[in-house]
């Protein structure tokens, strides 16, 4: 039913270039792609929204492409990889990298103010680890293992994502995993 | 080459990864995010229709000046027709007259023919030479005016 709806709304906006039809898109989806986009920045939460935001706008302007071979979901995080990766290489460029903040660094209440009001301090601290944990992997693992755990995607629809064929995907997920589960039992998380 | 098997990557890593992953997730709220976006596809779209406008703009100019360069080529053209014929008509009653006095040699008009061939030569050179300055003429005009409609396409593509 919501497949149809959405189906809906797509042709609205390829059909009659309905705005209001794209928005109701953009609130359906815009948690799923800023999350992704969150975790796959270390949660630096102002890029992931810039990025986020520059993903909506390809999608409007590319949506008479998309052919619903795959779900819209995975053809907003397939744009959102993408412009993550555009950004990540403009950023290598000019020499431009960030890194996580160290916890008690000026950057740290920076990077606790982006988080939530209502979020407690024991979910920052395991949000800044996973992100710590996540910085370990290579682009391609984090956004394999993201795609996968987070947002719940199956192995072909990751490769869909990132444009790798499936047995790559499974290399880099069981890596990824690994090295990521690795990290946090070496800092007290037990599983 | 060996296949990863699926159940391998469903190991005591992948729970404990879901578990935390789970524990720190959070909903994302919207906070003006949709209107943001929406903000910004509005304004890409009022700059789209400008730009279009302008190249719609300069296109109709390309057109009319296209048209105009067009119609004095075809001018020119019927023009250089027109005098060549003009011209060539000239020489073929030239070359008509000669062929008659050649056959109708006779020794004794022999200073009289050759006075009249002098005539008709003078009288044919300037009818060609009139049309090659016309035609020099026309040429001028016609590259002025392209001259003058490329330099108002210039203009309007800046």
């Amino acid at each position: 039913m919501q497949r149809l709806s959405e189906i809906a709304l797509i042709t609205q906006v390829v059909a009659f270039g309905s705005q209001q039809a794209f928005a109701q898109l953009v609130r359906t989806h815009q948690e799923a792609v800023r999350r992704f986009l969150c975790r796959l920045t270390g949660g630096d939460s102002m890029r992931a929204d810039d990025l986020a935001q520059e993903t909506f706008i390809r999608a409007w302007q590319g949506l008479d492409s998309f052919r619903q071979l795959s779900g819209f979901q995975t053809w907003l995080l397939r744009i959102a990889y993408r412009v993550f990766l555009d950004d990540a290489r403009k950023e290598v460029r000019t020499g431009h990298t960030q890194e996580l903040p160290q916890e008690g660094s000026s950057d740290w209440t920076a990077y606790q103010l982006s988080a939530p009001q209502n979020d407690d301090a024991d979910n920052r601290l395991l949000r800044h680890d996973l992100d710590l944990a996540l910085a370990t992997l290579t682009e391609t693992e984090r956004a394999c293992v993201l795609l996968q755990v987070v947002q719940g995607q199956s192995i072909r629809d990751i490769a869909t994502i990132t444009g790798l064929n499936e047995n790559t995907v499974k290399s880099h997920l069981l890596r990824g995993k690994k090295n990521m589960a690795a990290y946090l039992r070496r800092n007290g998380y037990e599983g | 080459m060996t296949t990863i098997d699926n159940n391998k990557l469903r190991l005591t890593d992948d729970e404990l990864l879901s578990t935390l992953f789970a524990k720190a997730m959070q909903p994302v709220p919207d906070n003006g995010f949709t209107d943001s976006v929406m903000l910004r596809i509005e304004a890409m779209q009022t700059k789209q229709a400008v730009q279009t406008q302008v190249a719609t703009l300069a296109l109709k100019r390309w057109n009319f000046w296209l048209n105009a360069g067009c119609a004095a080529a075809i001018i020119a053209l019927l023009a250089y027709v027109g005098l060549l014929g003009q011209a060539w008509h000239a020489v073929q009653i030239f070359v008509e007259r000669v062929l008659v006095s050649v056959l109708t040699f006779d020794p004794e008009t022999l200073l009289v023919r050759a006075l009249l061939a002098i005539r008709q030569v003078v009288e044919t050179l300037p009818s060609v030479g009139q049309t090659l300055t016309l035609l020099l003429g026309l040429g001028l005009l016609w590259l002025i005016l392209m001259g003058q409609a490329l330099q108002k396409l210039a203009k309007s593509m800046q």
